[in-house]
């Protein structure tokens, strides 16, 4: 009897703390299906689903230009950080050369830097080349920014795969080049995905470097957007929360395949998949 | 054999080539940059920087807004060990334990941190502690209290920031922490009770003991996070009101971004780096061959 009021009172805790984890994003999508109906009544249930918020959040203004922006960047960075962190990762994990060790440490030094140190630097260098306010300079950034946890967690998979593979292809006449398309790529598909699914997690979320590397509303990415909702739509609480919602949907649809991998990535491995 | 070894480290390092060139290029030069324009005066109008040696560093030791934040920056490690780290073994010491839906826990707690920063600061900033219809004030007001101006005050401020802070991160400790906890012999508990502890004991004797090592990581984790934290404090109160929520890199960010001051930014961002840098000694120190990646506050 004892037993049953302590797992009671267990459930009950637990479920508390899942209702305050679950209540920003519950409030965001049962506020953004309210009709006009329902002004001012920001905290109750909505009466009905009315989807005109969303629709309107979609076609009006610059939402959908930042979601693009956001789209077409973190593709970009993601493909580009997995195509040069692959053979980067395994060329420190399976071939040996003189300077590995210090290599590795660069990569592995580059996830302890806190992004403000380069802020300023970065700005100053993007108004000198160009690429200031422009799409493509914050993409270079992106990728030089995630490949530190993207080399480390490729080298720490391709380290697993057996000497004697890589030697048999070696003996079959492949070169490293050869030997890393037929058996190294081919062993991480797993482990490429994974990677590629914390990048871009990563990189939609990104604001700080945006904010300073961007100026452009129409080159804004999403997060730079939300930012500045309230001067998009003025104070609509329902088209806000509407819009809220619309923006954690990609990186949620990429929790919700990929849910080991992101809790491992974003632990920096300090919870094994 | 020599000819191979060397045909496989030139192979090597056309492997790496691409990788290191945009690390070097928009990572590392960065850095180096950072430490190269601290030693210059680079102001608004200036079209060059001026040589000035050490000066932005005397003037950093002396500026106390940056100290303030500082100090902020420590009060946030602080306290989120404190707090989120007893709040988050508790959530992780009841999921360990016989229980449905375990899976369900853990990705609900898990959540908030693959959500855009953004989206929390702005839900937190103009919707629940919104003075005028917010949850928070709406709340108090139906149990017959008085509202408050959570961000707008300067002695609820930090406070209020900090709560965003820690419904972001308790889920992040406690998926750490219940890896820690389930990894804990089961025959530990069974010893334990046969001794005749109770629930209490097996936490204090068992759960504890067990779970200090991944206990340890965590608080380095929350520490260092805390040190170069920016996004959902920038976007709540861009460090203000009366500089009470400033961290070094919302400070940072004003004199280098809004006041066009490029050279003495860079000190600053100098000065908290080596403050990061001493931390992750530590973190190598206390636990070999982990790579803590964003850390967390």
């Amino acid at each position: 009897m004892r037993l049953r009021a302590s797992s009671a009172a267990k459930y009950l805790v637990l479920g508390a703390g899942l209702a305050v984890a679950a209540y920003p994003l519950f409030w965001m999508v049962s506020t953004g299906v309210k009709g006009p109906e329902q002004a001012g009544d920001w905290w109750g249930l909505p009466h009905g689903i009315n989807l005109d918020n969303f629709r309107r959040v979609w076609s009006q203004g610059d939402f959908l230009t930042w979601f693009w922006n956001s789209a077409w960047i973190t593709a970009a960075s993601m493909l580009l950080t997995v195509a040069l962190a692959a053979p980067a990762a395994w060329a420190l994990s399976g071939i040996s050369f003189a300077g590995r060790g210090a290599v590795f440490m660069l990569f592995a030094a580059g996830m302890m830097v806190p992004v403000h140190v380069t802020l300023i630097p970065l700005l100053k260098l993007f108004q000198a080349t160009g690429l200031y306010d422009t799409r493509t300079g914050l993409v270079a950034v992106y990728v030089a920014t995630s490949l530190p946890v993207a080399v480390v967690l490729l080298a720490a998979f391709f380290r697993e795969v057996p000497k004697e593979l890589r030697e048999a292809a070696a003996l079959d006449g492949c070169g490293p080049w050869r030997t890393f398309r037929s058996v190294g790529l081919p062993l991480a598909r797993p482990a490429l995905v994974g990677v590629a699914m914390i990048t871009l997690v990563n990189i939609w979320n990104e604001f700080a470097l945006a904010l300073v590397l961007l100026q452009s509303p129409r080159h804004y990415t999403l997060p730079l957007g939300v930012q500045n909702l309230r001067g998009e739509f003025g104070s609509d609480t329902p088209l806000l929360a509407a819009a809220l919602a619309l923006a954690v949907l990609p990186p949620l649809a990429v929790y919700a395949v990929a849910q080991r991998q992101l809790i491992s990535g974003l632990t920096g491995g300090a919870v094994k998949g | 054999m020599i000819v191979g070894a060397r045909r496989e480290a030139r192979a090597a390092w056309l492997f790496l080539a691409p990788a290191l060139a945009v690390y070097i290029c928009f990572a590392l030069l960065p850095i180096l940059e950072a430490a190269g324009l601290s030693l210059f005066s680079w102001n608004q109008g200036q079209a060059r920087p001026a040589w000035l040696g050490l000066g932005n560093y005397a003037e950093a030791f002396a500026d106390g807004i940056f100290w303030k934040a500082v100090l902020n920056n420590l009060l946030l490690a602080a306290l989120s060990v404190v707090v989120q780290l007893p709040i988050a073994l508790a959530l992780a010491a009841m999921l360990a334990g016989p229980l449905r839906g375990r899976w369900l826990f853990r990705t609900a707690y898990f959540a908030p941190m693959v959500l855009p920063t953004v989206v929390i600061a702005f839900f937190w900033r103009y919707f629940l502690l919104d003075p005028a219809d917010g949850l928070a004030n709406a709340t108090l007001r139906a149990v017959g209290a008085s509202g408050a101006d959570w961000l707008g005050d300067p002695r609820l401020a930090f406070g209020a920031v900090f709560s965003a802070v820690s419904w972001k991160y308790v889920g992040f400790h406690m998926v750490i922490l219940l890896a820690g906890v389930l990894a804990i012999p089961k025959g530990l508990y069974e010893a334990a009770e046969l001794d005749g502890a109770g629930a209490w004991g097996r936490f204090r004797h068992v759960t504890l003991p067990g779970v200090a090592p991944v206990l340890g990581v965590s608080a380095l984790l929350a520490v260092i996070g805390s040190l170069k934290y920016f996004d959902l404090v920038y976007v709540m109160t861009a460090g203000g009101p009366d500089h009470a929520t400033e961290l070094g890199a919302t400070w940072i960010y004003s004199v280098g971004v809004a006041q066009h001051r490029v050279g003495y930014s860079c000190a600053l961002a100098v000065v908290l780096l080596a403050v990061s840098l001493i931390v992750a000694w530590l973190v190598m120190k206390f636990r070999r061959g982990a790579q803590p990646t964003g850390g967390a506050a």
